[in-house]
């Protein structure tokens, strides 16, 4: 049985008349690994994009790679292989087949192996179809399974309106946890990560084809490991307080506000999907009625729920003091991630802008995205950075664009843009 | 706090004071005897690892009834679950083996649960001990509320109120913060002053039989034996050192009939507050700042001075002496009697600023709010206005 934990960083003490408090919040999950894992039920689906797009090198990479990952997914698990293109197709099981999913063993492993080698690539994108489907093959294995999707791209999501796809997530979420994958340089980063960020799952860039194997290898390998089917962060604040933002900020930043469901008037609800061995943090944000000085108010719980549950629970709280040397203080965790977001918000936007032909733009937030980065002590921000900009000065972000960059590096940089860093002790 | 030594003032209700001129600032005399009752220390973080801790150097002797914990001497509540000890050598039947959890108190700001983490379910409140709020209801038309209010970590107002065959008693004591036991001080001089003053009730030991002035005069030394038993309760309060001894300000009120009999020492208030008319304001404090403005020296120069909240009266074992102030009214149309810390009457001292709370308070609450729901509404908005200090509110209908 998993072991949750919550702790809660923050300074509770406000100036006289302030109504916002900030905290972070840390769930850990202990003992919910690979040997928990081992006797949950458990269903995965692969989900390869068939767009004529990929057609050559890429095609064949993902089939071979599909194939790989048969081999990682535990015996007993259910299976079913996805063709999307314009339309979306079960490969495996075969589409005669009475059910939709199957358990994997041996002789299943063999036959869906064969399925993938006969797919065939051609057709457009449309990416809301595949992950439809998916959702209709989840809803026929048992309750409680833990839910797993793998999606593979190399293309925009051309045949369809951008709102398509943005509704079918609205509907999916909670369902199941998609990680998504984009080959290549064609394909679109925003749409990679709004799938991944609206499913819980992560998003990466495959530089080159022959990369495809390892990283289903390694998606396949961490699913395999979360013994936590599904959990939920609840955050309760007080009758007459304002919810401002929940956002995930560590291992990526995620803002979850828009995926809040009412659990009651009190508690907001958010799906975070399976949990391994792990540590996730979030940032709550309260606006609650100035109390005088003195006053001690609960501002929020931030809650980790599994079969409706209450695991863990993290007190956020607020006392009003006129000691300006208390309430002055910003919490250094909190200080880290808002930092750690505007960073994320620089690259994005300077990167946007930079597409866009706004050179002037594109520097001065590039520019202080390197600044973020060295404040912040993202190292990994830092080099991902110099690729795309020459970096004349660290501390005061002054830098100059690249004439030639590769496209594959602005994608990377814009991809890894959401990933934070833990704060320095 | 103890002033330093300095000559005695004259005790203003034997003699005259003489007028002195407000044209200069005048040089502040320092009375022998000052108490800061407020001295406004924040409240400290409550930590719920401290309420537990006890002295190893103190025996602890009194279980807990309700949880079991052992109380250190002379404590009137359960530091661990806030049941009052009342009967301080009660213990819990050896017999109840599974005893029910102790009933959680709803919350004291919005009436929610409150949740095993201490903080309300509704409003996010800390929750508060029994003896950080109470509330006592003798009747429909008596009663008052107690509340440790925002700023101070304890709850060292007290109050007590019982009607005894037809006699309306109420007594409001506030301990002074600088003294660690003051809270049960003033819980113990309400309860000793409380029995005292009923054994002037009909059937009581010293039952008042007399008529005419001659009752008001025999309330009156009942009044001053139940200081003086008051004083004696606050004397009996262990403390660990002599300088750590804990004392309270008084006041107390009989209704007998029209008759209304008010006794007190230091600067807790009695207001008269008829329906109709103008409030009056029954007691004298006996506090610096009262000698001060007699003395004629401008009320913002007395207010804006650090000694503004000392009192020159009070109960505990310095006192200068136990003798209540005697103030008496005859009622002759319906009001509200009030009695009150300065944790109410600083943010309202007027008697018609006051009037118009209680009438506003009542208004709010409807048709046939009970006394202590009004009381509750007085608790609430000195709160809203900072809650400083200890805030008691205690109200008896009377002339109906
Ligand atoms: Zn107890
Ligand atoms: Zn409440």
């Amino acid at each position: 049985m998993a072991d949750f934990t919550a702790e809660v960083f923050q300074n509770q003490f406000l100036a006289e008349g302030a109504t916002d408090v900030h905290a972070i919040a840390r769930i850990t999950a202990t003992n919910a690994g690979a040997a928990t894992a081992g006797s949950l039920e458990a269903a995965e689906v692969i989900m390869i994009d068939t767009s004529g797009s990929m057609a050559g090198a890429s095609f064949a990479a993902a089939q071979e790679a599909a194939k790989v990952a048969l081999d990682v997914i535990n015996d007993g698990t259910w299976f079913a292989i996805v063709g999307g293109s314009h339309v979306a197709n079960r490969v495996f099981p075969y589409p005669n087949a009475p059910s939709a999913m199957v358990r994997m063993e041996p002789a299943a492993r063999a036959e869906a192996k064969r399925a993938i080698s006969m797919m065939r690539a051609g057709g457009g994108t449309a990416m809301s179809t595949w992950l439809q489907l998916a959702g209709q093959l989840f809803t026929t294995v048992p309750r409680g399974a833990r839910r797993h999707a793998i999606l593979l791209t190399d293309g925009k999501n051309e045949s369809e309106p951008k709102s398509q796809l943005t509704s079918t997530l609205t509907h999916l979420q909670g369902q199941f946890r998609c990680d998504a994958r984009g080959v290549g340089s064609r394909y679109v980063v925003a749409e990679v990560r709004e799938i991944a960020s609206a499913l819980m799952g992560s998003d990466e860039l495959i530089r080159d084809p022959s990369q495809i194997a390892a990283s289903f290898q390694a998606m396949l390998g961490e699913s395999m490991a979360r013994g936590v089917a599904d959990a939920e962060l609840r955050v309760w604040t007080p009758q007459g307080s304002e919810l401002l933002y929940v956002k995930q900020v560590s291992p990526k930043l995620d803002d979850l506000t828009p995926r809040k469901h009412v659990v009651n008037p009190l508690t907001a609800g958010f799906p975070t999907g399976a949990w391994g061995d792990e540590s996730r943090e979030y940032h709550v944000a309260v606006r609650v009625g100035s109390k005088p000085v003195g006053a001690e108010q609960l501002a929020a719980r931030v809650q980790i729920v599994t079969n409706g549950e209450v695991q863990a629970s993290g007190l956020v709280k607020a006392m009003w003091s006129s000691d300006s040397s208390l309430t002055a203080r910003i919490n250094p965790e909190v200080a880290h991630y808002t930092g750690q977001a505007e960073l994320a918000d620089a690259i994005q936007q300077g990167l946007a802008a930079k597409a866009a032909g706004d050179e002037a733009t594109a520097t001065v937030k590039l520019g202080r995205a390197v600044q973020l980065a060295k404040e912040t002590g993202n190292d990994e921000a830092t080099s991902r950075l110099r690729r795309v900009v020459e970096i004349e000065n660290e501390e005061r972000g002054t830098v100059r664009l690249k004439r030639h960059t590769d496209k594959l590096d602005e994608m990377a940089l814009d991809t890894a843009s959401t990933k934070t860093t833990r704060i320095r002790k | 706090m103890v002033s330093d030594p300095a000559p005695a003032q004259p005790a203003r209700d034997e003699e005259p004071v003489d007028q002195v001129s407000s044209e200069t600032p005048v040089a502040v005399p320092q009375p022998e005897h000052l108490k800061v009752t407020d001295p406004g220390q924040p409240a400290q973080a409550p930590d719920a690892t401290a309420a537990a801790e006890t002295d190893p150097e103190v025996q602890p002797d009194v279980p807990c009834p309700s949880c079991g914990a052992l109380a250190q001497p002379g404590s009137m509540f359960c530091e661990a679950c806030g049941t009052p000890l009342t009967a301080p050598t009660q213990a819990a039947p050896p017999q109840q083996e599974q005893r029910p959890a102790p009933p959680v108190r709803p919350c004291v700001r919005c009436g929610g649960r409150v949740a095993p983490d201490g903080y309300c379910e509704e409003c996010g409140s800390p929750a508060m001990s029994e003896r950080d709020h109470f509330e006592s209801s003798p009747s429909a038309t008596v009663g008052g509320v107690c509340d440790r209010g925002v700023l101070h970590a304890r709850n060292e107002d007290a109050m007590a109120i019982g009607i005894e065959r037809g006699v309306t008693l109420l007594v409001v004591c506030d301990g002074v913060s600088t003294a660690p036991m003051s809270d049960a001080a003033s819980l113990a001089a309400c309860t000793a002053a409380l029995q005292a003053l009923a054994e002037g009730a009909p059937g009581g030991a010293q039952e008042v039989t007399s008529e005419g002035s001659a009752r008001r005069s025999d309330w009156g030394i009942l009044h001053q034996d139940a200081a003086r038993r008051a004083n004696e309760a606050v004397l009996s309060v262990p403390v660990e050192q002599e300088s750590d001894a804990p004392s309270c300000t008084y006041v107390a009120a009989v209704a007998d009939g029209q008759r209304v009999v008010v006794g007190s020492v230091g600067d807790s208030r009695a207001y008269w507050l008829p329906d109709g008319g103008t409030g009056i304001r029954l007691t004298i404090d006996d506090s610096w700042a009262q000698e001060m403005i007699e003395l004629g020296v401008p009320a913002s120069q007395v207010e804006s001075s650090p000694n503004a909240h000392a009192i020159t009266r009070w109960l505990g074992p310095d006192a200068p002496e136990v003798k209540p102030r005697l103030d008496t009214l005859t009622v002759t149309s319906p009001g509200w009697l009030l009695l009150c810390s300065d944790g109410l009457w600083n943010y309202c001292p007027g008697p018609d600023e006051l009037s118009e709370l209680v009438r506003s308070s009542a208004a709010s609450l409807g048709e046939g709010a009970t006394a202590t729901a009004i009381a509750g509404a007085l608790v609430d908005w000195a709160n809203a206005q900072g809650g400083r200090d200890n805030i008691t509110a205690v109200l008896a209908r009377l002339g109906e």
